[in-house]
């Protein structure tokens, strides 16, 4: 258990800036996720601490000690990658037990700490086989032992979850919050699914093109997102976005108003102070069906209740609480 | 950094003695016959091309030329119309026992020469064979030695030719030949060419067959020539030069196929 | 209607049949008329009169060449494989030039062997050549380890060592891309993983590499000792007065003139390739089984 701490950290790759001056503490104990979409620089970051990449600019520090020039292996450190990469020709048992083999452990004591992270992660049985032979959620299980049993200060996951099918990715999911409970390492989590961030992160930091744009917990992010792009990243279905000359209590068209599916209700009749708009198709997503509506140019989604029904082609007025309405600079993107 | 000593190194092992071969045919009487009065030069006092001169007007090596293209020539002719149907077929059908088809052809070339060379050479040397000219028969062997390379650079040709592209012909009317002929060969032309190339340097360089068959007669090709020449103890920059010659087309041909093989080699093999 | 269609396809499908059939024939064909000739007349040979497959082994030429050619198998197979793998591990990883420096690797086998072991007689040959003035201290940068010139040609065993220099040389290129290959099945995330849990590069070239990359080398072991026990040309031109069994066979038919021996001589060559090709496979199956054990 470790507290992380990056300050003005960038990485260079040619002319190319990956990781643009990154300020980032990661309490110890914690779980934090890196989320945003692909090639924004997270898993550089991750890259970046554990020491597979070299650092252009800035300092890593673990529980105040600069780390900078370390080789991964002095770091204590453990990271799990996207593929795995378990070794092929080793058995469960010799792949969780590498890291043990070289630190010169002793028989006895390898074989009891081998014997704890097989327990941890339900591999009892297994020991002997190969990782081909394993399903892929058991190679996710055998790589995640292979990083716990060394007992590291921190815990780095590089999409561990993508090469897994949705429901095993589910079922993962509670597993490794399960782990992270018990285990109570300090945990740096990088993936492209805002969901897996939401629901598995103490904190989660929102990334794009090397920056950090919003840092916090899911709920404060969910629910007071700093920028547009944050609004429109994190949440599922997406955050509706409106001009702001066409919203009656805004009326302002420097602004961009973003309203989530949920907050948006609808009526039949026009009421003060809504939009006008064409009912379109309505989605099913089996618990929860949203309608969408034309607006100006834009479709927005909203989300039904679970009786309500409404046609296509439809006049229909939107409306919402102006408390829960974000409001965003249309030219900084940023949160008014 | 060690690697790149040892680069250079191992660069240096490779270049060196082909430096030298070349340094020795254009090399004068007097950098190669030292006498032990002062060390060979790494570079002659006074460098010519006379040896190649002379050899360029030299019946006996112009024949022997001709021969290894003769030879050459007609390899690459068999081994094509043997085995470019054949590849066509392996790549096209579904044939029983194609594994081990496949493996029978590549495990020939692990039988040694030498020990096939006997037969043949007996065989070679009775009726009817030996109405034959000694330029058909040594290409008759080297064809049995390049036909399991040559069937197996067309298959993967036509391996990497969509079928769906002569379903389609065919699909439109065309007849089998037509599309064997206007659609499938231009487009397998490249890689036929590279085996094509392939089978004529493997004739080109190829020794012993060439050596026994061609021991009682008087034609020959060019290593043959160059080991004949061998016997009498000639100066150094004649041997060089007669080598050097030799070399030539298969440093241009492989420097034209090997980007074409590489990327073959890795991807099948990578398989 | 029904029966007229049915017997219109079973013509089609024996028409189709036939043309693949047809075509691949000639080639197979082709290559088993040899294949019947070859053992038609090593057998022949072997067994004819006075058993020569028997007889030919007490003779002390037979011997001795059998002794050489194993040598020369035994010590050139590894060290194929060593210079493979070094080569290989060279050119891995990308750098500015690797491409270059391929290419360069891959020079040897455009030489063609013969060049290559006239080569190497140019180089030392005796009395005065290259290789000669160097040890005897005639150039400046190099000390005199000889105080006479060496007749490299008149030494077994410089001269069998000169035919392995000369064969190693030419077949570098050859191991290198066998090696390499089987080191591009290697993820570089099972490297990364390895350096974060503490392996250093010895580690990891024990650990992970090695074993990794075993169905290469078996590979490369098989082949190159195929390869060395057939050589031919190298020991024929370099190393004439001290034949190994392919030199043998050559001195037995032209020299000699009894084809009967040379053919015997030549189906042991073939037996002693099968044996050691067993052995050999037989070898890395057992070493792979006992590696995944780590």
């Amino acid at each position: 258990m470790a507290e992380v701490r990056l300050e003005n950290l960038s990485k260079f790759f040619g002319n190319v800036m990956a990781v643009d001056n990154v300020d980032l503490t990661v309490k110890d104990g914690e779980f934090l996720t890196l989320v945003g979409p692909s090639g924004c620089g997270k898993s550089t970051t991750l890259r970046l601490i554990a020491g597979l990449e070299k650092i252009t600019e800035g300092n890593i520090f673990i529980d105040d000690k600069l780390i900078n020039e370390l080789p991964p292996h002095k770091r204590n450190i453990s990271m799990v990658f996207q593929s795995y990469a378990l070794f092929p020709h080793m058995s469960v048992e010799a792949n969780i037990g590498f890291g043990l083999k070289i630190k010169k452990l002793s028989r006895d004591n390898k074989k009891k700490k081998i014997g704890w992270a097989l327990k941890l992660l339900r591999l009892e049985g297994l020991e002997n086989r190969l990782p081909r032979e394993l399903s892929g959620g058991q190679r996710q299980r055998v790589a995640l032992g292979r990083a716990l049993v060394l007992e590291p200060d921190v815990l780095l996951l590089d999409e561990p979850l993508s090469n897994l099918d949705a429901k095993l990715r589910l079922r993962m999911r509670t597993e490794l919050k399960r782990l992270h409970k018990k285990v109570k390492t300090t945990i740096i989590y990088v993936t492209h699914d805002q969901a897996e961030a939401m629901t598995l992160s103490d904190r989660l930091a929102v990334i794009k093109d090397g920056k950090i744009l919003q840092l916090g917990t899911p709920k404060e992010v969910y629910e007071e997102p700093k920028d547009l792009f944050t609004a429109g990243f994190i949440g599922s279905p997406t955050m509706n976005f409106l001009p702001g000359e066409i919203v009656p209590l805004v009326k302002d068209e420097n602004i961009m108003v973003g309203v989530r599916p949920e907050e948006l209700k609808l009526s039949s009749k026009e009421l003060p102070n809504s939009i006008r708009g064409k009912s379109s198709v309505t989605e099913s997503l089996g618990s929860d069906n949203y309608l969408y509506v034309e607006v100006s140019d834009t479709l927005v989604s909203v989300r039904l209740k679970p009786e309500e029904k409404v046609g296509e082609g439809e006049e229909i007025w939107l409306f919402f609480d102006e408390r829960k309405v974000h409001k965003f600079d249309k030219n900084t993107g940023k949160r008014i | 950094m060690v690697k790149i000593i040892l680069i250079g190194i191992i660069i240096f092992f490779i270049i060196f003695p082909i430096f030298i071969l070349f340094k020795y045919s254009i090399s004068d009487k007097d950098s190669i016959v030292t006498g032990g009065k002062y060390p060979e030069p790494f570079w002659p006092f006074n460098p010519n091309f006379k040896m190649f001169k002379s050899l360029s007007v030299r019946k006996d090596f112009l024949y022997s030329g001709m021969v290894s293209l003769e030879v050459g020539l007609l390899t690459v002719l068999f081994c094509l119309f043997l085995g470019v149907p054949t590849a066509y077929a392996l790549a096209r059908y579904r044939i029983p026992g194609l594994g081990i088809l496949l493996f029978f052809l590549l495990s020939i070339r692990l039988f040694p020469d030498i020990s096939a060379v006997i037969p043949v050479a007996e065989q070679f040397f009775k009726k009817p064979f030996s109405y034959l000219p000694p330029v058909f028969l040594v290409a008759l062997a080297h064809t049995l030695l390049a036909l399991p390379y040559a069937i197996y650079i067309a298959k993967g040709v036509f391996e990497s030719i969509p079928k769906d592209l002569e379903e389609q012909s065919q699909v439109l009317g065309a007849s089998r030949a037509y599309t064997f002929f206007r659609i499938l060969t231009p487009l397998a032309l490249p890689g036929l060419g590279a085996a094509a190339i392939y089978t004529f340097l493997l004739s080109w360089n190829e020794f012993v067959f060439a050596y026994f068959l061609l021991f009682q007669g008087t034609d020959t090709t060019l290593p043959v020539y160059l080991l004949r020449i061998l016997t009498w103890s000639p100066q150094k920059n004649f041997i060089a030069a007669i080598s050097l010659l030799m070399c030539i087309p298969v440093i241009i041909f492989t420097f034209a196929v090997q980007r074409y093989m590489r990327a073959g080699l890795t991807a099948g093999a990578v398989k | 209607m029904p029966e007229k269609t049915k017997k219109y396809s079973t013509w089609e499908k024996l028409k189709d049949n036939l043309f693949v059939i047809g075509i691949t024939v000639p080639a197979f064909l082709y290559l088993f008329a040899f294949l019947v000739i070859v053992l038609f007349y090593l057998l022949k040979f072997s067994f004819g009169e006075g058993l020569p497959l028997l007889s030919i082994l007490s003779e002390i030429e037979f011997r001795k060449a059998l002794w050489r050619t194993f040598w020369f198998m035994l010590v050139g197979t590894p060290l194929q494989l060593a210079v493979g793998i070094i080569l290989a591990l060279l050119v891995y990883e990308s750098f500015k030039g690797v491409g270059l420096v391929r290419s360069l690797f891959l020079v040897p086998i455009a030489i063609p062997a013969l060049v290559t072991a006239v080569l190497v007689n140019l180089l030392f040959s005796y009395p005065f050549g290259h290789m000669n003035d160097l040890f005897l201290g005639k150039y400046i940068f190099f000390p005199k380890i000889l105080e006479a010139p060496l007749n490299f040609s008149g030494s077994e065993f410089f001269s069998i060592s000169l035919s392995m220099l000369g064969k190693v040389w030419r077949d570098m290129p050859i191991s290198m891309l066998i090696i390499l290959a089987g080191l591009q099945t290697i993820e570089n995330e099972e490297y990364e993983a390895a350096q974060i849990m503490g392996a250093n590069f010895y580690q990891r070239f024990k650990y992970i590499t090695l074993p990794l990359l075993t169905p290469a080398i078996s590979t490369v072991l098989i082949l190159r000792s195929i390869e060395n026990w057939k050589e031919f040309i190298f020991p024929f031109i370099i190393a004439p007065a001290y034949p190994l069994l392919g030199v043998l066979i050559e001195r037995l038919y032209h020299i000699q003139q009894n084809p009967q021996l040379a053919g015997a001589c030549a189906l042991w060559l073939v037996l002693f390739i099968g044996t050691t090709t067993f052995l050999f496979t037989f070898l890395t199956k057992t070493v792979r089984a006992y590696l995944v054990k780590v």
